[in-house]
């Protein structure tokens, strides 16, 4: 099932990218992650509770984080993370997490706050053994999803 | 009422370390606050709750004494980057959250929390950040090291 969880999961966070005027194409495959580390240098994670019980973790780079930032601030340049631009950041995980339990068919999850993790050499263990990820390509650059679900 | 669950889980943690690896914890509520309190290379585990309140906890320690707990915890000899020791850490923080999320239940409040699993991130210069939320953070120390458990709640205002 974690498939078609991850499907809904990219297609509602596409939706909501381009719901704030971002070009979004989901086409990368669905593939367990060949590293515990990240090719990114931060991480938006989003416990899942209820019918799923997981997390889903969005990292990009920081230039895409904080031109995904910008867009939702009405097309502001943004010159570094500040709290201001890393509280946008997590808002903008809430709403692709929110929009994507929102679209689960027939499960009710809750999700957690979202939480902002910046470092290098990231390497991150999602919840659990049972993680697939995909990427979905924005026209700020690319943003890639992790889903991990306990079985 | 933030305090009140940060005890609960430095308790839980204390427990769970002395139960699990034979090893004699204590805590207290004086430790600096995040982000980026370890140097180096930096071991997290993070569990998010949702229910009456919405938060999360962190424990946070230096990869040293994460080698540490997966060697206590496995009973073998582990290299700094095991995945065994990341695989002994989620365990670790599952139980010692679940148990005081329990406790936390049960109690007069009955706030029925919802646990997530933990994620385990480890990295350089790590830094958390967590919006509208209020965090307390604890210290745990032993003789081998030290453990900061962060919680955040999420509306600090209620604390």
């Amino acid at each position: 099932m974690i498939r078609e969880h991850l499907q809904v999961f990219a297609k509602a966070s596409s939706d909501v990218f381009a719901s704030l005027g971002v070009q979004a194409v989901h086409q990368a495959p669905l593939a367990p992650p060949d590293s515990f580390f990240s090719r990114y240098d931060l991480a938006i994670i989003v416990g899942l509770a209820r019918d799923l019980r997981g997390s889903v973790v969005y990292s990009m780079d920081t230039e895409t984080a904080l031109a995904l930032a910008g867009q939702m601030m009405g097309g502001m340049s943004l010159p570094g993370l500040d709290e201001m631009v890393k509280s946008a950041v997590c808002e903008l995980g809430n709403m692709c997490a929110g929009s994507s339990v929102c679209n689960l068919p027939g499960l009710t999850a809750d999700i957690t706050p979202p939480t902002l993790i910046t470092g290098s050499k990231l390497a991150i263990m999602a919840g659990s053994d049972n993680v697939l990820m995909t990427e979905i390509a924005t026209s700020f650059g690319t943003v890639e999803v992790r889903l991990g679900l306990e079985e | 009422m933030g305090g009140e669950y940060l005890a609960n889980l430095a308790d839980s943690l204390v427990t769970v370390m002395d139960k699990m690896a034979g090893l004699t914890c204590e805590w207290s509520e004086k430790a600096p606050q995040l982000p980026a309190i370890t140097e180096g290379v930096t071991v997290v585990s993070l569990l998010g709750f949702t229910g009456a309140e919405k938060g999360r906890v962190v424990m946070e320690m230096d990869i040293e004494t994460a080698q540490k707990i997966g060697e206590a915890l496995n009973q073998e000899e582990l290299g700094p980057f095991d995945k065994m020791i990341f695989y002994a850490l989620s365990e670790l923080s599952n139980i010692f959250c679940g148990a005081a999320i329990t406790q936390i239940n049960n109690g007069p409040r009955r706030p029925g929390l919802r646990l997530t699993p933990p994620n385990i991130l480890v990295g350089e210069g790590l830094e958390i950040f967590g919006e509208r939320a209020h965090l307390e953070t604890a210290s745990v120390f032993w003789e081998g090291g030290l453990i900061y458990i962060h919680l955040s709640l999420e509306g600090g205002a209620a604390l």
